[in-house]
């Protein structure tokens, strides 16, 4: 019996909110500069990324904001090879979540993207240097009390990439803060 | 568990079945303006592209602030419902707090309009700059807070200002320099003691000193301001601490510049502080200087060196051996290429001007085929006559053997290759293909390929003597207007925004077209900024576009104050309201008083005519004025419009209705007949102007030309007469600083309705004498009873003594007469004169003394006008 009521308790909340509510498909969730950022895109953002709402919208304006100013340069622009490249590395990445997300949101997502990986190496690679004493010190500290750590030799590429990474990283990091001081951002509360 | 399996189907299938209908949730008055920017139909499956897309667009309209889109489930199946959320909206500014700012002084510093959408950072960006200019007034630690409170629909921008204590200056000293000079300095200084503290008034005042120790010889001198604050005060310390230097002068050793060029050396030290910029400059005159006289080897250096009493800076000049050009020829030239050098044999050698024939023979020798060509100059080194030959390496001579424009898909326009330069049979120029390139990349982009590519292929023959050209051109993807977004309009009517668009939806985004279409919207006067942007279309190879105004104020005021013989010292006002109705209508009213005039015009603009861009003005007026030998009154009213024939030539038509009253008359009684009758026009006339004069103000060259036809008729109520006029002036330049400008007047006109010719009405008859016509004459002078017939000369040389002054020596020639009949041109008066002209940004301020060359008894000799303006 009190199964039933709540099977029936249930149904009924759900006939009712069927019959009154209405699916929001679409809204502004925030405007970067007077340009638009719409609910659906911040969805496919958190869907890919593992992000919680909030945390997606934020992304989604530091992305924004980095492809605004990549845009800018004309050598940032992918070639059709490199955008097609860009978006089966997303969907390889996205896994079978690709086949759920709207095509179009995901090539937009993956051109935006290429956009800006390039950008930033074209603007912040060629500033990023790794001397051979920070690649002796990170060796070091890795590889501290271990009897079975690999040899320098072996370990120094990748320790110099990983470093590499980690610089090239900062200054993005540095970039997108630089950018979003001088951004007009306007958040939409929820209804 | 049926209803919720149910619910779940239905769930699935909604984004699979057919919109039964599409909601717009506006006001209905805006329903058909917004519904153009969601274009989705009824019918049309539920596509989250499209939605972006049409949630893009209204929000590109500026008036919202969010767009929220829902998707129900309607008795017909799944509907789609827009729903703007409306941006808060300026109702007015108010000021909370220490009110140490006006509502109205925050409006024009934030130009904020009413009706405007008011965005969190448009409101921190107006109270930001409220802020600084409380800063700038002395309110150093002014706060300033935004906030939005609904007033109505529309909601209040508050402004919370805590001001706090306004800093005045409670200390002010000058450091640095004498006693003396401290009490000279100190009377410059600002703000004064106890005054508001104003940094960039006291910026203004260190510079102020600083120019006054150097016009004493100071050169070098620097005064810094430095504050210090004592916030529990709320004063100002001000210290303007002097680094006066040394005394300067200047002098010049070995062959000495031109005293002009020593006085603007002189002048440039003094400005650059005698710093390492200007002392270079120096030198790089004086060379400059030396070589246009001749002097190729000058050679100037400088040293700076202490004195009693200061320092001194010494420029020496070693200018060399004087070289002078003995004889100027080409050489070498081929076939059909003329080259006259344009220097002259005797003239001093300067080596920049060889360089630049050099330059030019190359030009020619490219132009005329010979894309290989090269130049030079041969000349001996040292001084003396030295005779220069341009010797022409010519190289091969190309002629182009074909051409053809390559493209993937049909020509822009058939038409194109008539319009590129290159030719086959003509020579081969660098410079062609450059141009044809250029117009072939702007043709395409017109036509909506923004990624075209035209590279030239050239195909030289073995001989080198032919070139085969192939333009290749990549159009790339056509890109077409998907919507057209207007925003920010709050008075102006989308009409009259559009209307000015030549990128139309649905046609090929054209680069020119854009542009054009930015010209014409900023021409209208009606907006403070203007900018196009683009977003993506719904389909691909498609952008929409928005097109974003910002209003300016619709009412305009000016006045003015000024001088003219006839009137006397004058004053105008003027009133113009802009934009009636949100259609680009224009209302002004206008209002001009002096001693001897009063003038009032009402005039009305309608800038479109049967859908079409065509000015039509109606003016009703009023005026009043005392002439030398009559008083009149008349008010009337016309209607205008005009036709641009050519870039230089318009033609005016009107209708006028004017009634005129004359009294206090003092013409001779037996020169007026029916003149103390009303005299009424009514009829219409032409005017039609060819002006190709570079500056209407000031011409510099350029002709203008005008004639005007008025016709009045009894039978359109007014009396019968028909007048014509014609004026030609020409501006033409004898030499760099003289300019010859002549100008011919001739006027005709006739009564109709009486057995005899008979004179005019006295007001719309001609009369000549004045600042504007025979200037050894007063206003009217040479017959105040005016005639029918007018015949007017004059012939002016203006000379340029600097960018400033100008003198004038002219004469005139002329005469009135009372029938057409009774013109005689062996019965011309005549006067000549002298002028000075001061050079305003109105146009030149004129002082002109004239005397009569044929004085007649009771005649006063000469005549002295003050006008503004040219005669001519």
């Amino acid at each position: 019996m009190r199964s039933s009521l709540r099977r029936l308790a249930m149904a009924a909340l759900l006939l009712g909110s069927a019959r009154a509510d209405a699916e929001v498909v679409e809204r502004i969730q925030a405007a970067v500069d007077g340009q638009p950022l719409l609910a659906s895109e911040a969805k496919v953002m958190a869907e890919l990324r593992g992000f919680d709402p909030r945390a997606a919208l934020e992304a989604l304006i530091d992305e924004e904001l980095m492809f605004r100013e990549a845009s800018r340069l004309p050598q940032a622009a992918p070639s059709a090879e490199e955008a097609t490249r860009a978006l089966a590395s997303l969907q390889e990445r996205a896994g079978s979540l690709a086949q759920s997300l709207p095509a179009a949101s995901l090539e937009r997502i993956a051109r935006r993207e290429a956009t800006i990986v390039k950008y930033a190496g074209f603007r912040f690679a060629p500033q990023v240097r790794v001397e051979d004493d920070e690649v002796q010190k990170a060796y070091e500290r890795e590889s501290a009390g271990r009897a079975d750590a690999a040899p320098f030799e072996e370990r120094a590429a990748a320790l110099r990439a990983a470093l590499t990474d980690q610089k090239l990283g900062e200054r993005i990091e540095a970039w997108v803060k630089e950018l979003r001081s001088a951004a007009r951002i306007r958040y939409n509360e929820p209804e | 568990m049926g209803p919720l399996l149910a619910l779940l189907w239905l769930g699935a299938a909604a984004g699979e079945r057919p919109l039964s209908a599409v909601v717009l949730e506006v006001p209905d008055a805006d329903r058909a303006r917004l519904s153009r920017y969601v274009a989705i139909e009824p019918g049309a499956p539920f596509d989250p592209e499209v939605v972006r897309g049409a949630v893009e667009r209204l929000y590109a309209t500026g008036e919202f602030a969010d767009v929220v889109v829902e998707r129900r489930e309607g008795a017909d199946g799944p509907e789609l419902h827009f729903r703007p959320v409306a941006a808060p909206r300026l109702a007015r500014v108010r000021v909370v707090g220490d009110r140490v700012i006006s509502e109205g002084t925050i409006r024009r510093t934030g130009r904020l309009l009413a009706g405007e959408p008011l965005w969190r950072d448009r409101l921190d960006d107006v109270a930001q700059s409220v802020a600084v200019a409380l800063v700038a007034r002395g309110y150093l630690e002014a706060r300033v807070t935004a906030e939005t409170r609904p007033a109505g629909a529309l909601s209040d921008a508050v402004y919370t200002i805590a001001s706090g204590p306004r800093v005045r200056v409670n200390r002010l000293t000058v450091e640095g320099v004498s006693a003396a000079d401290t009490v000279a300095l100190r009377l410059l200084a600002r703000p004064g003691l106890g005054a508001a503290f104003e940094r960039q008034a006291a910026q203004r005042a260190a510079e102020k000193m600083r120019r006054t120790l150097v016009d004493r010889g100071l050169w070098r001198a620097r005064v810094e301001v430095h504050e210090s604050y004592d916030p529990l005060r709320a004063g100002m310390a001000l210290a303007f601490v002097v680094s006066p230097g040394p005394s300067m002068r200047l002098e010049f050793e070995g062959d000495r510049p031109s005293a002009g060029l020593r006085g603007k050396i002189e002048a440039l030290l003094r400005t650059g502080g005698v710093g390492a910029d200007a002392l270079d400059e120096g030198v790089e005159r004086l060379e400059d200087e030396f070589h246009r006289r001749g002097f190729r080897n000058v050679s100037v250096v400088f040293r700076t060196e202490p004195t009693t009493g200061g320092e001194r800076v010494v420029y020496e000049v070693t200018a060399g051996a004087l070289a002078t050009i003995a004889s100027a020829g080409p050489a070498g030239l081929p076939d059909g290429v003329v080259f006259v050098p344009a220097v002259l044999p005797g003239t001093p050698l300067e080596e920049r001007r060889i360089e630049q024939e050099t330059a030019r023979l190359k030009t020619l020798l490219e132009e005329a085929g010979y894309p290989e060509a090269q130049a030079e100059a041969e000349l001996r080194e040292g001084g003396g006559a030295v005779p220069v030959v341009w010797r022409a390496l010519p190289g091969p001579r190309v002629v182009v053997a074909a051409f053809k424009l390559s493209t993937p898909s049909p020509a822009v326009r058939s038409d194109q290759s008539r319009e590129l330069r290159t030719r086959v049979g003509q020579p081969y120029r660098v410079r062609d293909l450059a141009l044809d390139r250029n117009a072939l990349l702007a043709t395409w982009r017109n036509a909506g390929h923004p990624q075209v590519t035209v590279e030239p292929e050239v195909t030289f023959s073995e001989d080198k003597s032919e070139a085969s050209i192939t333009f290749h051109v990549e159009p790339g993807p056509r890109v077409d207007v998907d919507r057209i977004i207007v925003a920010g309009l709050t008075r102006t009517r989308e009409t009259v925004v559009r209307r000015e668009l030549l990128v139309k939806e649905g046609e090929p985004l054209g680069l020119a077209n854009l542009l054009d279409s930015q010209r014409r919207l900023g021409a209208l006067g009606l907006f403070q900024r203007l900018s196009v942007t683009e977003l993506p279309g719904a389909a691909a190879g498609t952008r929409s576009l928005v097109v974003a105004a910002e209003e300016g104020p619709p009412t305009t005021f000016a006045y003015g104050l000024g001088y003219a013989e006839e009137d006397l010292l004058r004053g105008s006002f003027e009133v113009t309201r802009r934009n009636l109705g949100g259609m680009d209508r224009t209302l002004s009213a206008f209002f001009r008083a002096s001693f001897r005039t009063t003038r009032v015009f009402l005039s009305y603009r309608e800038p479109y005519l049967f859908g079409r861009r065509h000015e039509l003005f109606f003016t009703a007026f009023r005026e009043e004025e005392a002439r030398p030998g009559f008083d009149f009154t008349r008010g009337g009213g016309l209607l205008q419009t005009g036709f641009v024939l050519s870039p230089r030539t318009s033609l005016i038509v009107r209708y006028s209705y004017e009634k005129t009253n004359t009294f206090d008359v003092t013409v001779p009684e037996a020169e007026v007949d029916r003149e103390f009758q009303d005299a009424t026009f009514s009829g219409p006339s032409a005017s039609i102007l060819d002006d190709t004069r570079d500056d209407a103000l000031d011409p510099r060259r350029g002709h203008f030309v005008g004639a005007d036809l008025r016709v009045s008729s009894a039978a359109l109520g007014g009396d019968s007469f028909v007048k014509a006029s014609v004026q030609a002036s020409t501006y033409k330049r004898a030499t760099s600083r003289a300019l010859l400008a002549l100008s011919a007047r001739v006027g005709l006109s006739r009564a109709f309705g009486f057995g005899q010719p008979t004179r005019l009405p006295l007001p719309e008859r001609f009369f000549a004498g004045g600042d504007f016509s025979l200037r050894g004459f007063p206003v009217d002078g040479v017959d105040e009873a005016g005639g029918n017939g007018l015949v007017l000369g004059s012939a002016e040389m203006r000379f340029d003594l600097n960018r400033t002054f100008a003198l004038a020596a002219f004469t005139d020639a002329g005469n009135v007469y009372p029938l057409v009949g009774d013109i005689d041109l062996g019965d011309l008066r005549a006067s000549a004169g002298l002028g000075v002209r001061y050079k305003t940004a109105f146009g030149p301020l004129r002082v002109d003394w004239a005397f009569k060359l044929d004085r007649r008894p009771g005649e006063s000799a000469s005549r002295l006008h003050v006008a503004v303006g040219h005669a001519f």
